[in-house]
């Protein structure tokens, strides 16, 4: 016997048409596979109609709050270690670095101190070069008072700092206390 | 003023200001404990179908309304909240049974604890545990995505467009995975009735009797 159309119907939750039903009731009749497949489905449906929702042990929130509060802890914790790993490893560097310097300064202390000489003197050829750089570009900007500039410069500092208090509130403004 | 509606097991409805709503869409900790107390049974209701252990839908529900908080920057006010509370914790089931799958535990080796908070006297509480213990026995014949369409369908009254929203599949693919569940759970009742009357025959056959 083909089930096919008949199989659908029953498990199906939209409605029949008339002549459907009467196609789907006549085959009923005759089809014992079927009607026990229904009366399955129908109790299994049934079931589930009676079976309630379940609510978790008592107290959820507070172990939800509990639960937050760790994990904030915990990221704090995580965060601590990252920046006193970072300045562990900057620390290694200064080290490093300073070592190299004053084994260069045991071996030969005339060549360490000419060294030294050598780039403080192009520390000074930079900034002079900067500053003439710098009074090429103001020369060339003759519409902007030197309070104009004072000012843009105070503005730009201010956004910065503005978007730094907004950026930090946005990202620790949730805190659970618990 | 519109209230969002929570319904739980006595139909009880408990009321969710929006004000409450978009005061933890802003990041209030208050407010969003509040989301917590009033959601916790429909949350923990649908991880334990899913899931089938207590112990494992508490950590489920649990886990669910951390990431519901730190993702609230995300929540489309379009889309009822319910419903993405509820698809958060139907995607972190079904990531933890595809987990339990590879660490080769079946449902039927989770302990049978019985379901907490199941109400009055002893009597009915046995036989809504028996109750429950056939519910969590027909939703695990059924596939992962499959019984959380069934869950989503029976419990939630999810329309066919939500729960494919939420599973991210076809609608078609929902009826289909919803007939074919039907089927199996069919069956599968009939193969349980089946052993029982089995089970009852042997023991009234046998010669204590």
């Amino acid at each position: 016997m083909n089930h096919l159309p008949f199989k659908e119907w029953l498990l199906s939750e939209e409605p029949l048409t008339q002549e459907q039903n009467q196609t789907f009731q006549e085959h009923l009749r005759g089809c014992a596979e079927c009607r026990q497949a229904q009366a399955s489905w129908g109790e299994v449906h049934n079931l589930f109609q009676r079976t309630p929702q379940l609510a978790p042990v008592a107290g959820f929130t507070n172990r939800w709050q509990t639960r937050m509060a760790a994990r904030r802890a915990r990221r704090q914790y995580i965060q601590l270690g990252l920046v006193l790993a970072g300045g562990a490893i900057l620390a290694l560097v200064l080290i490093l670095l300073l070592g190299t310097q004053l084994s260069m300064l045991l071996q030969s202390p005339a060549q360490f101190v000419l060294m030294c000489l050598a780039q403080l003197a192009s520390l000074f050829v930079l900034f002079s070069s900067l500053q003439d750089y710098l009074t090429v570009i103001f020369r060339n900007f003759p519409l902007i008072p030197i309070v104009g500039l004072v000012l843009s410069i105070g503005f730009i500092s201010f956004l910065g700092v503005l978007w730094l208090t907004t950026y930090q509130q946005l990202v620790i403004a949730r805190r659970f206390a618990k | 003023m519109a209230y969002i509606m929570v319904y739980d097991e006595e139909n009880t409805v408990n009321q969710i200001e929006p004000a409450v709503l978009a005061q933890a869409l802003k990041g209030s900790s208050e407010a969003f404990t509040q989301l917590v107390e009033a959601y916790q049974r429909p949350v923990y209701n649908l991880c334990y179908r899913m899931l089938g252990d207590p112990d494992e839908a508490e950590d489920a529900a649990q886990e669910t309304f951390v990431r519901a908080y730190d993702g609230m920057g995300r929540y489309d006010r379009q889309r009822s909240f319910s419903t993405w509370l509820l698809s958060i914790a139907a995607h972190y089931c079904i990531d933890q049974l595809r987990k339990r799958r590879l660490t080769f535990i079946s449902m039927d080796s989770t302990p049978q604890l019985d379901p907490p908070d199941l109400g009055p006297g002893p009597e009915s509480a046995l036989s809504m545990s028996e109750e429950q213990r056939r519910v969590k026995s027909l939703l695990g014949s059924l596939s992962t995505q499959d019984r959380a369409a069934v869950v989503m369908y029976y419990w939630y009254d999810f329309s066919y467009d939500e729960i494919a929203a939420t599973l991210k599949m076809t609608v078609s693919a929902v009826k289909s995975r919803l007939h074919r569940a039907r089927l199996a759970m069919a069956q599968s009742w009939s193969e349980q009735e089946s052993k029982a009357m089995l089970a009852e025959r042997k023991h009234y056959e046998s010669p204590a009797f």
